[in-house]
C-alpha cells in the first residue's frame, strides 16, 4: 500500500495559510495538506512550507534547520517577502529547496513545481542525496543572483 | 419601454421571500408568480430556516431567495450565513433600506449575489433575479466544484478581514504592529488575486521602514484608503 504524502504549512497569518492550503490541495489532490499558524515544528511530514516571519520574529531558518534534524528526507521550503545572507546560508546548509517571496504569483507556480518534482521523485533518492543536493545549491545560487538583481532594482527607484 | 427579461424559465422554479413588511411581500409575490415562480413568503428568519429546510428535504429546493436585512428577530444577513451552511445554492438577493458600503459588503460576505437598496424597482429587481438565473445556469456546471466553492468561502472571509482591518487601523498601534500587518498583507492580498492592494502594502511597509515611527498615523490612514477602494471595487464588480 503506497502512504499518503503529507504538506505543513506553517505561517501566522491564517488567511494566507487557509488559501495556500486549498491551492496546493487543488493542485496534488494526492497530497494531505495541513496547515498550522503557531511557529513550532510538527513531526512525520514530507513537505513543509515554513514562514520565516511570525510577527517579527524571523524563525524561518532555525524551523528549517529542526525539520532537517527530524526528518532529513523531507522537502523544506520558505517563504519570505525579505532576504539576508545570515538567512540564505543556513537554509543553504540545512538543504532547504528555495525561498518565495509571497506576494510574487512566479514564486508560488516555482514552489508548485518544486512540490511537483518531489512527489513524482522516486522514493529511492531523497531531496539531500548528492545528485539533488547540487541542484539545491544551484537553485539558491540562482535565487541569490535572482534576488539581488531584485535588491538592485529596488534601491534604484 | 423597458420589458421584463423572459428568456429564463421561470416556470417550476422555487422562490422564498422572507419579508416582514406584509404589502410589499405581496407585491413581490404577485409579481414573480405572474412571471411562473412558485412562490413562498416568510416574515420571519424562524420561519424561513424552517421553509428552507423543508425544500432541502423535499428535494425542491429554492432557487430563488429575495430576504430582507431587517427582520423583527435577526438581520437577512445572518439568515445568508446560515443557510450557507446547510447547503444547496440559491440565487440570493438582499433588499435593503440601509444602502451604506459596510451593510452591502456584509451582505456579499455573507454569500448574497447581489445588493438592492430599498425602495426597489419590481421591474430591475424582476431583470436582476433573471440575470442572476441566467449566469447560475450557465456557470453552475463550470463552477460548482468543491474547490470552488471553498475558494469563494475563503474570499469571503478574506473580505470580511479586510474590513475589520481597515476598522482597526482607525486606532493608534505600534509600529511594529503596523509593520506586521504591512507585510501579511502583501503576501496574502496577493495570493487573493488582490494585486493592487498588495503592491500598495509593499510600498507602504518600505516607506514605514524609511520613516521609522514618525509617519504611522499616515500610513495608517492609506493603508485605509487602499483597502476601502480595493473592497469597493469588489463590491462593485460583484454587482
Amino acid at each position: 500500500m503506497i502512504k499518503q504524502r503529507k504538506l505543513l504549512i506553517l505561517d501566522d497569518d491564517p488567511q494566507y495559510a487557509v488559501m495556500l492550503a486549498l491551492k496546493l490541495q487543488q493542485r496534488f489532490p494526492e497530497l494531505d495538506v495541513s496547515s498550522s499558524k503557531r511557529g513550532v515544528l510538527q513531526k512525520g511530514y514530507d513537505i513543509y512550507v515554513l514562514d520565516n516571519d511570525f510577527g517579527g520574529d524571523k524563525r524561518g531558518a532555525s524551523l528549517a534547520e529542526k525539520v532537517r534534524e527530524e526528518s532529513p528526507d523531507s522537502l523544506v521550503m520558505i517563504l519570505s517577502g525579505t532576504l539576508e545572507m545570515d538567512l540564505l546560508k543556513r537554509l543553504v546548509n540545512c538543504h532547504a529547496a528555495g525561498v518565495f517571496d509571497k506576494s510574487r504569483p512566479g514564486d508560488l507556480e516555482q514552489l508548485m513545481r518544486l512540490t511537483h518534482a518531489f512527489l513524482v521523485q522516486k522514493p529511492q533518492s531523497p531531496p539531500n542525496s548528492p545528485a539533488n543536493l547540487s541542484e539545491t545549491i544551484s537553485g539558491i545560487r540562482t535565487l541569490i543572483s535572482e534576488w539581488n538583481k531584485r535588491l538592485s532594482f529596488e534601491e534604484s527607484r | 419601454m423597458r420589458k421584463v427579461d423572459k428568456t429564463v424559465k421561470a416556470r417550476g422554479k422555487h422562490m422564498l421571500i422572507v419579508e416582514d413588511t406584509e404589502s410589499i411581500a405581496l407585491l413581490l409575490s404577485a409579481c414573480f408568480t405572474e412571471d411562473g415562480f412558485s412562490v413562498k413568503i416568510s416574515s420571519t428568519l424562524k420561519e424561513a430556516t424552517r421553509f428552507y429546510r423543508a425544500s432541502l428535504s423535499s428535494n425542491s429546493p429554492f432557487d430563488v431567495l429575495l430576504v430582507d436585512n431587517c427582520l423583527p428577530d435577526g438581520s437577512g444577513i445572518a439568515f445568508l450565513r446560515k443557510i450557507d451552511t446547510l447547503g444547496n445554492s440559491p440565487v440570493k438577493i438582499m433588499l435593503s433600506a440601509d444602502g451604506s458600503e459596510k451593510t452591502k459588503i456584509e451582505a456579499l460576505s455573507a454569500g448574497a449575489d447581489q445588493f438592492l437598496e430599498k425602495p426597489v424597482n419590481t421591474l430591475d429587481l424582476r431583470n436582476t433575479v433573471a440575470m442572476h438565473l441566467n449566469h447560475r445556469s450557465i456557470t453552475n456546471l463550470k463552477t460548482d466544484t468543491p474547490y470552488e466553492r471553498e475558494k469563494t468561502k475563503l474570499l469571503k472571509n478574506y473580505l470580511l478581514y479586510l474590513q475589520n482591518l481597515a476598522e482597526k487601523l482607525h486606532n493608534p498601534m505600534t509600529y511594529e504592529e503596523l509593520k506586521c500587518h504591512l507585510h501579511q498583507l502583501k503576501g496574502s492580498a496577493a495570493l487573493y488575486d488582490l494585486f493592487d492592494l498588495s503592491s500598495a502594502a509593499g510600498k507602504l511597509s518600505r516607506n514605514l521602514q524609511k520613516s521609522g515611527s514618525k509617519l504611522t498615523s499616515r500610513i495608517r490612514q492609506n493603508l485605509i484608503t487602499s483597502i476601502s477602494s480595493q473592497l469597493k471595487m469588489l463590491t462593485e464588480k460583484a454587482q
